[in-house]
């Protein structure tokens, strides 16, 4: 283990090499940014490496939506403006901020982090599903719609058909966001009126 | 549509090609692996996005280039007008796409751009469907599919998904039972899709059948064995049709396309394709795969009331399969009013010049342009009248 440290990459590779990790970054644009960040000035390069720390030390998941939140619940479910008798379900943060930016929306969220797909080795203890039941009997206000919005393929399909299920017994309406959407699309790449309709012609599951 | 000239740039083995078309019939001859196949592979791109290969984009690329290009002239007939076609190859670093535009005009929805080129494809290996295996003659139905219908390509590969799913789940439950909430979301999803494809792949069948009756009479007969007529028929087959007649195609009464109907029917596949999901659970588990389906459905030919697979010499084989492809053409026709364009690769090699001239005699009366390739013009004999322009392949480049 001592030699660890000799064996570690020189600065600049180091960097390009972890950015890569990331999603969507090549060798190429890591390698891009990473000679950003060397070029830098002022105080950029503390304050990225300080938001880096503060995302992973300060953001947790909101105990009742697990959605991303600096404190023990988010702000949407902190809200006292927003509409608590409607939940729609996505699979993803990024899902609710752009369902957030059509503005066509004012109830909470449920966030699964994932979607069901058995050829991944995804079932439903893989979603974040237990907490969902005890918001829908739990409340101080009664859920009156809960609306899947996972995208429109395979996947998506599966899981809001699963929540459906899970559901039919509590006797609330389950509905679907339409297919305005593209087919086999991604919800986070609709664009907003696109998304707006689809929201609007919600049906039932 | 009617093909004008077709450009090359970087597809397959063609740095910069072009072709200009025959009104009639433009007959593409060369050496083996001169690039004859290939052009037809760039005229079926732009017909349907796909290559009939079943190639992966990069392929088609030419090799060391990262951008494709297969462009179109052609007089639409409707609009009176001059149109242009284009399909784009480009990769990436990430990944390789294909992009269409229709008169320079980025098309966003594929089913926007689908239907502008209706093409029937016949090449050699159409010949081995008849004795293959059940999912070769499935993958052909939906081929034709394809062409006609686009929301198929979606039904099919989602089927296909939800398929795999569920039969993860039979396995992964190891002798006892997956929870019944999930297992039936994966059969709902085989109900939405299955029953779907199941009703196209029954009208597609019920549709063609009377022509395809016809038109095998008709090349029988120019084989010379008409004296001793053989009935043939087609029938799409499913395990979960009760009653076997009504997915008869003598039933001239189930062939309308009364919307009425059909969703009556379609609501019927669903409820059997539901119920026998729900029958075989047990068995299936078992297993570890999906036993019901229209992943298991046959199309069925019967030659004089045999299954022709067990029957039909290699001729009537021949016979059969080129009458299911002039069956394919008029329909075509009758669909869209107007004669689809006909791409044959290589089908004279086995044929003899008596025969091949009959057959080619048939043909004109059914299609407006073809498009084919041989290895020596003189194989190719078409009655006088017809316009013919003959272009040799060669190393990269077609015609003079
Ligand atoms: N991506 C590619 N880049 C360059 N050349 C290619 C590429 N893909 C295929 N080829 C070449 O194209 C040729 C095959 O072309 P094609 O299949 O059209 O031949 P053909 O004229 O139909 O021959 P045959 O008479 O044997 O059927 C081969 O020489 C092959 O090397
Ligand atoms: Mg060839
Ligand atoms: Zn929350």
């Amino acid at each position: 283990m001592a030699a660890d440290k000799d064996a570690r990459l020189d600065p600049l590779a180091r960097l390009t090499g972890l950015l890569a990790r990331l999603p969507g970054i090549g060798e190429k644009s890591a390698l891009r940014l990473a000679l950003a960040v060397v070029r830098s000035e002022g105080e950029y390069v503390e304050a990225l490496s300080e938001a880096i720390l503060a995302v992973r030390d300060e953001l947790r998941l909101c105990e009742l939506c697990n959605d991303l939140a600096s404190a023990t619940r988010c702000e949407r479910c902190q809200d006292a403006r927003r509409d608590r008798s409607t939940i729609c379900v996505i699979a993803q943060p990024q899902d609710r901020m752009a369902l957030e930016r059509t503005g066509a929306y004012r109830g909470l969220y449920h966030v699964l982090h994932g979607v069901l797909d058995p050829l991944a080795g995804v079932g439903p203890s893989q979603l974040r599903l237990a907490n969902l039941l005890p918001r829908l009997h739990g409340g101080d206000e009664p859920v009156r719609e809960v609306i899947v919005a996972t995208s429109p393929n395979v996947e998506g399909d599966a899981t809001a058909l699963y929540i459906a299920k899970l559901l039919a017994p509590l006797e609330i309406p389950v509905s679907r966001i339409a297919s305005g959407v593209a087919v086999g699309g991604e919800l986070e790449y609709a664009d907003m009126t696109t998304l707006h309709r689809a929201l609007e012609d919600r049906r039932r599951l | 549509m009617q093909l004008r000239r077709l450009e090359l740039v970087d597809f397959r083995n063609f740095e910069a090609a072009s072709v200009a078309f025959s009104p009639g019939f433009t007959v593409l001859h060369g050496r083996n692996g001169a690039g004859k196949t290939n052009v037809l592979e760039a005229l079926y791109m732009l017909s349907t996005l796909r290559s009939f290969r079943g190639a992966k984009l990069d392929s088609m690329l030419r090799r060391g280039c990262q951008h494709a290009e297969i462009r179109l002239e052609a007089w639409d007939p409707g609009l009176g007008v001059p149109t242009q076609l284009a399909v784009r190859i480009d990769q990436s670093a990430r990944s390789t796409r294909r992009s269409a535009r229709i008169d320079q005009k980025l098309i966003r929805a594929a089913s926007d751009y689908y239907g502008r080129l209706g093409a029937v494809l016949f090449t050699p290996e159409d010949l081995a469907i008849l004795r293959g295996s059940p999912n070769g003659r499935r993958q052909f139905l939906d081929r034709v599919l394809f062409a006609r219908d686009r929301a198929h390509i979606a039904d099919v590969s989602a089927y296909e998904k939800v398929l795999r799913s569920r039969n993860r789940l039979l396995k992964d439950a190891q002798g006892g039972s997956p929870a019944r909430p999930l297992l039936e979301t994966y059969e709902a999803g085989l109900v939405d899709y299955g029953a779907r494809i199941w009703l196209r792949r029954l009208s597609l069948v019920r549709d063609i059948a009377p022509a395809f009756r016809a038109a095998f009479a008709q090349i029988h007969a120019l084989d010379g064995q008409g004296s001793t007529q053989l009935e043939c028929a087609l029938r799409y087959h499913s395990d979960l049709d009760a009653d076997p007649s009504r997915g008869s195609p003598d039933r001239p009464e189930l062939a309308g396309r009364d919307a009425r109907t059909g969703a009556a029917e379609l609501e019927d596949k669903r409820g059997r394709l539901r119920q026998a999901l729900l029958d075989s659970r047990s068995r299936d588990l078992a297993r570890g795969s999906t036993s019901v389906g229209p992943h298991r459905d046959e199309l069925e030919v019967d030659l004089d009331g045999e299954r022709a697979i067990h029957f039909a010499s290699q001729g009537q084989t021949r016979a059969l399969v080129l009458a299911f492809k002039i069956a394919e053409l008029r329909q075509s026709r009758e669909r869209s009013g107007r004669p689809p364009l006909l791409l044959l690769d290589d089908v004279t090699s086995e044929l003899d010049p008596r025969r091949n001239a009959q057959l080619f005699e048939a043909l004109t009366r059914e299609v407006g342009q073809c498009v084919l390739t041989t290895t020596a013009p003189d194989y190719i004999h078409l009655p006088k009248a017809v316009d013919r322009v003959d272009l040799p392949v060669v190393e990269g480049r077609i015609g003079g």
